[in-house]
């Protein structure tokens, strides 16, 4: 952690950024063709595609099938190229196991999986650059994919991280920031109820500035969310433009 | 093989005594179970029982050649095992969720909050380093894994000695325990993970679920915090909604919760700190009990005696006095006698029985026949005898 | 065209006492919030209130319910059943197939005992049919052809050609003249092509 500011006095941060500001979030939906849905979003650099199948008959065991909604099955990988050391291992490891599981039981809320008994939704992402807020950059991708494939979610789900260095809370972190070993949030929110559907937290923090580390990760989320509002309006009318014509 | 599912009864049973606020073994909502810790013999094991959950923890270490991005730093590795004896619902050799799960917020909850000092694991930099390796096996599983496996990977973690070296130029010697006194590993503050159960879409939560418990529960969030009122690590599953003042609220809670278990776990390390200076007996069979009988036990369940006395003296006043009771017996013939009063016998059949049970009264003459089978032909044997005691009675 | 109000998922639409929710959207505390990204529809039914849905120009995939009628393409036949993909539910095509299976006893209405699935069905016809059972975990789709309209609607005859229905239990196949057993759905007249 030596020789690096991660908040310098004037309260810039290492890529230039004030503390509370977000990275530039560019997306695109329906970039695939064949899948029912899928997008693209770049959060930064951090690069994450979304792909969404479904919902269709329950592949494979059947016995998996639940009787009165659909199951969600995630699968996240990493690209070997993505990260500065060629990653041996893209899935399978415990860390993607465990994303994959957390995003399953975020969309699981999100969706309402009552409308289809029987049937499987699957929801592919895969991260083909990580600077810092993996998790954040496929939730959002997926929940973009999701709109596109027009499959009923109650809300959007919005996902950012948050940091905290030297009693000031800091929005959105890159790879620099994160492993520095300073605190990192990660936080899924519904913006309009304000539920939090995921909360994960690493490294120590005082108990005190609990409040405030939240706050900062939910204002994020919400800004986050009409970046991705902009972005779906934006398709709808080309779309629809289109099919005027 | 699977495990049983869980009836829609009893599943309703334990939702409805949740929104009552009540629990399957009488705790209160934030109440813990008991915690009893025991170490063995060796340095780095010990057990942990939570209730009936039970966990064993053992740490070891290794001379490894350190990570290249690292080369200054120690290795910690940390392995949970859902053991088969544990739970039918564990199968050996497979990846489940939840093993995943409790792999991942053990590891982060042990090695993300840098509790040990992981510099001072390092002997030669760049070459030879402490690894220091924590397996946790799950022996019973009674709800709460989670938190039973952190108390142990840190009790366990500070009860563990690592082997003394010395360095001279490039030459290590490890010494053994009997050459040098093992050295503890710097730990600088103990994470303890404390769980939250939330049922009926977040509603209410409750702390140390049990395993029916567990099982209907919408999700779980797991804080890890130690006694500095430091949060080391947050995780919510399930896919709950929460709201933010749940979190902080469940934050408050487990700071009082984490002090409470920081201490006992002291308490514990000083206990078995003393037996080992003392020469007493220490290890696993010690902290059994013997002499004792270990089946057909039943734990103390605490019972409400709130107006026992006024309840009591309620149902026996109601109640009415019941009928007179001859309390000694009554020689009826050789070999049988009567104690008290027979109820009417109402299997009746309507002849003549007009069972006015003994009395001294009414057939003295032929034995009274206590029988209500009409085809076996009761004989009687003795008839001089009887007769003959009848005769004295009458006198 | 007067432009419709764009929608996302979340968006509050109106409250439940203005409109009835119908297709993409969702209740919540007593408003009505949408669930897909799309259009805002507000139809009034003649009834009291309006019912007010979303529509997305590409049709979100339809699952085959129970009481639908579907379109399949039977693929493999047995004394027992006949086991079908579903191809269509309604007029709307399904982007991935579904199974389904006809048991013997939901072939026809009357005289279940004595049908026989080889005179009823072959492999590659094109049957009309109901859902009458999602399944349990073992099994697919239950569907029925017990009605006079569900059944078979095209059927290749051995010699190659499509076949023309001759009564309820019989088709011809043009080009040999040889009379085939199906078990034929009566299709109204307008719908028949010459």
């Amino acid at each position: 952690m030596a020789g690096l500011e991660l908040l310098s006095d004037q309260g810039y941060r290492l890529d230039g950024r004030k503390a509370t500001e977000l990275r530039k979030v560019q997306a695109r939906t329906s970039v695939f063709a064949q899948a029912d849905g899928s997008a693209y979003l770049e959060q930064g650099n951090t690069k994450a595609l979304a792909v969404v199948y479904g919902p269709h008959e329950t592949r494979g065991s059947r016995s998996k099938s639940l009787h009165d909604r659909a199951v969600i099955n995630c699968q996240f990988s990493m690209a070997t190229f993505s990260t500065a050391e060629r990653k041996r291992r893209p899935h399978g490891d415990r860390k993607s196991s465990e994303m994959s599981l957390h995003l399953k039981q975020t969309f699981e809320a999100a969706v309402l999986t009552e409308l289809y008994p029987r049937s499987q939704i699957d929801i592919y992402v895969k991260i083909l650059q990580a600077d810092g807020g993996n998790y954040s950059a496929c939730v959002n991708a997926a929940t973009l994919a999701l709109v596109d494939a027009g499959i009923p979610m109650r809300d959007y789900v919005c996902a950012c991280t948050a940091g905290f260095v030297e009693d000031t809370p800091l929005a959105d972190l890159c790879h620099a920031e994160e492993s520095g070993g300073g605190t990192s949030l990660a936080l899924a929110l519904l913006p309009r109820s304000g539920n939090i559907a995921l909360l994960q937290m690493d490294a120590r923090l005082h108990q005190d500035h609990l409040d405030a580390l939240i706050e900062a990760a939910m204002t994020a989320c919400k800004g986050l969310s009409k970046v991705l509002d902009d972005v779906v309006r934006q398709h709808l009318e080309e779309v629809s433009v289109l099919t005027r014509d | 093989m699977r495990d049983t599912p869980l009836s829609n009864c009893e599943r309703r049973f334990l939702l409805k005594a949740i929104e009552e606020k009540k629990r399957l073994d009488g705790r209160q909502t934030y109440d813990y179970r008991n915690i009893k810790i025991t170490f063995g013999t060796d340095y780095g094991c010990c057990i942990v029982e939570l209730g009936r959950t039970r966990v064993l923890c053992q740490v070891s270490c290794e001379l490894v050649p350190p990570k290249d991005s690292r080369p200054t730093e120690g290795i910690m590795f940390f392995n949970l095992e859902l053991s088969p004896m544990a739970s039918p619902a564990f199968e050996p050799n497979r990846q489940s969720e939840l093993l995943v799960m409790l792999n991942r917020q053990l590891e982060r909850c042990l090695r993300n909050s840098k509790c040990i000092d992981t510099e001072s694991l390092c002997v030669v930099s760049g070459e030879k380093v402490w690894q220091i390796r924590v397996d946790v096996h799950v022996l019973n599983h009674d709800g709460n894994l989670m938190d039973a496996a952190s108390i142990a990977a840190i009790s366990a973690l500070s009860h563990f000695r690592r082997p003394d070296v010395a360095i001279q130029g490039r030459d290590i010697t490890v010494f053994s325990p009997e050459e040098r006194d093992p050295i503890p590993l710097s730990i600088y503050h103990m994470p303890i993970c404390v769980s939250f159960a939330f049922f009926l879409q977040g509603s209410y939560l409750l702390v140390d679920p049990c395993e029916q418990e567990e099982r209907v529960k919408d999700g779980l969030l797991v804080i890890a915090m130690n006694k500095h009122r430091e949060i080391c690590s947050i995780q919510s599953s399930g896919g709950i909604m929460l709201l933010k003042d749940q979190v902080l609220r469940c934050s408050k809670i487990a700071s009082v919760k984490v002090s409470e278990i920081t201490e006992l776990i002291n308490k514990a390390l000083e206990n078995d700190k003393k037996i080992r200076k003392e020469g007493g007996k220490f290890g696993f069979a010690e902290s059994m009990p013997k002499e004792r009988i270990t089946t057909l036990k039943r734990e103390e369940a605490p019972v409400e005696m709130a107006d026992v006395k006024e309840t009591a003296n309620e149902i026996v006043n109601r109640t009415e006095t019941p009928t007179e009771v001859v309390s000694s017996p009554v020689l009826v013939a050789m070999g049988t006698a009567q104690v008290g009063e027979g109820i009417v016998n109402s299997w009746g059949l309507d002849e003549d029985e007009e069972d006015e049970p003994q009395t001294e009264d009414t057939k003295t003459d032929d034995v009274m026949v206590i029988s209500d089978s009409e085809e076996e032909e009761v004989v009687i044997l003795n008839e001089e005898a009887q007769k003959s005691t009848k005769l004295s009675k009458r006198k | 065209m007067s432009p419709m109000k764009l929608c996302v998922p979340g968006e509050r639409l109106c409250s439940t006492e203005d409109c009835i929710p119908g297709n993409g959207t969702y209740l919540r505390h007593g408003s009505i919030f949408a669930s897909l990204a799309g259009y805002v529809l507000r139809k009034n039914e003649g009834e009291e209130l309006p019912v007010i849905s979303v529509v997305r120009e590409t049709e979100a995939q339809l699952l085959p319910d129970v009481g639908a009628i579907v379109t399949c393409k039977v693929t493999s036949i047995n004394p027992r059943f006949a086991k079908v993909h579903i191809l269509y539910v309604g007029s709307t095509p399904l982007k991935d197939r579904f199974r389904g299976t006809i048991r013997r006893e939901d072939v026809r209405a009357t005289e279940k005992d004595k049908v026989e699935t080889y005179k009823s069905f072959r492999p590659g016809d094109i049957v009309l049919a109901k859902v009458i059972s999602l399944g349990d975990v073992q099994s697919n789709y239950l569907l029925t052809t017990a009605e006079n309209e569900l059944g078979v609607v095209v059927a290749h005859s051995e010699a190659g050609a499509q076949m023309v229905p001759i009564s309820w239990c019989e088709m011809q196949c043009p080009r040999t003249h040889a009379k085939e057993f199906r078990k034929v759905a009566r299709v109204q007249p307008e719908y028949l092509q010459a």
